[in-house]
């Protein structure tokens, strides 16, 4: 590896590590990541003192997901050597994953310990059991971190997931607004309040409903939905299951047809001059971005 | 008068000039070791400081990015963080008066503070008021080298402290002139040997006492109850403006 090449891969890998990016790597990137950096650390020689440990730290997590976990415990006894086996949230976060991964929960979780002031393990041991609480139980223990913790963006969104597997869209959309507040261009997110939007009309629309207001507080929902994947769109142009999301609230016959009905109010008028301007481009550019047919397009919405 | 060329014994180099550039090295090694010795383990902040903190973060990101919420949604939050700002529900402490500013010296915060800083000023005062009662104790006044370069007048007060001669040309260096240059320009020496420029210029920042006196969060500090109360003023006068409102023309004039 050449000087320069070295520089970068070092660089890219730090990246890695400083962000957390590769919990979202697809397997194949993994072990190309955790190939790269093991030999980037054969011959590491020269690399400065600061950065050699938090790609130690990298190493360690990618071995783990990777199986080699031999490789992964020498490389924590290597962090521990240096920086002693006290006083770190981060050391004692490793080793509670890696006795996680042995399939040692309780010692995992033992050595997490209950000093409110260490959060980062509070929140560890939050999420810590999970899988053995009940939906309602974890909720409450969300809240409970997030009233000490409030502006902490990863478990808003993890009690946003937990409130939508329950059901509750409208709360789950009020914890992802949270890390919009924060991160206004965060697409996905923003893809995902459509989403809700839309499961929350599912969940309220009813063949029975034919009352003006009752209808009024079905198309907010269309509307909020349509203009968090427009947004979504604005932010990332080509984004195929926005663009699909649009064309469906475009082609919501059974809701549109209601309206239909209800002839001269104002919001409806609105609504239906807007989606009929966006049903064709919406049409137009789900067929292109997925290179589908307009036969094709109806069979598989319908 | 001071003849323009005076005639400098040679030895004046290996007994002057060597030993306080050598003494200015070990001595300053030596005292960045001794003050990682000394520095205390870094404490973690209280949960609830940190709570207040975040509160005013949330309430702050609020207050910036709120195009991303509906008008609804806008109102609600609106409501919430003016109610939440002017309660203590999120001090820290909520039983600090405002009006009474805490005493820095029974604050054992405060009392830490001190002491780091006057063990971090204790490290810097003595080895540097040593050296310099060395240098002016065994060579006041001595005139231990010559400049291979001419340079201008204007360097004679740094050149020749403690010398009282106007007319010496400038190029000749007093003793504690050297000692000054030293502690100024020993930075790449340090760096060298440390192998590490990041800590030579936290040594080099430390000697030259640059550094700002730390806040001790007790006298001049704003209070977080003044704090939030402006935060709440600001959210209450704060108008929506959505991203969404023209998103359907933006987004095809973009696309199509």
């Amino acid at each position: 590896m050449s000087g320069f090449k070295f520089d970068l891969v070092k660089a890219k890998l730090l990246a890695i590590a400083r962000t957390g990016v590769f919990v979202n790597f697809s397997p194949s990137k993994v072990d190309d990541t955790y190939n790269e950096l093991k030999q980037l650390l054969i011959n590491g020689d020269s690399i400065d003192i600061k950065d050699v440990y938090d790609l130690y730290e990298l190493h360690v997590y990618l071995s783990l997901i990777t199986n080699h976990d031999v490789e992964a415990k020498s490389y924590i006894d290597r962090i521990i050597d240096q920086f002693g086996d006290e006083n770190s949230q981060r050391i004692t976060l490793l080793k509670s994953i890696y006795y996680e991964s042995q399939g040692s929960k309780k010692e995992g979780a033992s050595i997490l310990g209950a000093n409110k002031n260490e959060l980062r393990l509070s929140r560890r041991l939050l999420t810590y059991n999970r899988e053995n609480l009940k939906g309602e139980e974890y909720v409450s223990n969300l809240v409970f971190y997030l009233n000490l913790q409030p502006a902490d963006l990863i478990a808003w969104a993890e009690l946003a997931d937990e409130y939508a597997k329950l059901g509750h869209y409208d709360k789950s959309i009020f914890c992802l607004k949270e890390v919009l507040l924060e991160e206004p261009v965060a697409y996905p997110i923003l893809y995902k309040v459509g989403l809700l939007n839309y499961y929350l009309f599912l969940q309220n629309f009813k063949e029975a409903i034919v009352k003006k207001d009752a209808l009024v507080e079905l198309m907010k929902y269309l509307v909020d939905s349509r203009n968090s994947w427009l947004r979504t769109i604005e932010v990332c142009k080509d984004h195929k299951a926005s663009w699909l999301g649009v064309y469906l609230i475009c082609n919501q016959s059974s809701f549109n047809d209601k309206l239909d009905k209800l002839a001269n109010v104002k919001e409806f008028e609105k609504y239906k001059a807007d989606i009929k301007r966006l049903s064709g481009p919406s049409a137009q550019k789900v067929m292109e971005l997925n290179n589908i047919t307009e036969k094709e397009l109806k069979t598989l919405v319908l | 008068m001071v003849p323009d060329e005076l005639v400098l014994d040679p030895q004046l180099k290996y007994w002057v000039l060597l030993p306080i550039s050598v003494v200015m090295v070990v001595v300053g090694l030596l005292r960045s070791n001794v003050t990682l010795l000394l520095k205390s383990d870094p404490k973690l902040e209280e949960f609830k400081k940190n709570r207040e903190k975040q509160f005013l973060k949330r309430a702050t990101s609020f207050k910036n990015g709120s195009s991303v919420l509906t008008r609804d949604e806008f109102l609600v939050r609106q409501e919430y963080f003016i109610t939440q700002l002017k309660s203590s529900e999120f001090f820290a402490n909520k039983n600090v008066s405002s009006d009474a500013p805490a005493n820095p010296l029974t604050d054992p915060g405060s009392a830490d503070a001190l002491m780091e800083m006057a063990k971090g000023n204790m490290m810097n005062y003595i080895p540097q008021t040593l050296i310099m009662a060395w240098v002016n104790y065994f060579f006041a006044g001595f005139v231990i080298m010559k400049l291979p370069f001419p340079i201008t007048d204007s360097f004679k007060s740094m050149l020749q402290q403690g010398i009282v001669t106007p007319d010496l040309n400038v190029r000749y260096v007093s003793s504690i002139s050297w000692y000054f240059v030293n502690l100024m320009g020993l930075k790449p020496v340090y760096s060298l040997i440390m192998n590490d420029s990041s800590a030579a210029d936290e040594l080099v920042n430390s000697q030259q006492q640059n550094q700002q006196l730390p806040n001790l969060g007790a006298p001049g500090a704003p209070k977080v109850d003044k704090i939030f109360e402006k935060e709440a003023a600001d959210i209450q006068i704060l108008s929506h403006e959505s991203i969404y409102d023209g998103i359907i023309d933006r987004v095809l004039a973009a696309d199509l």
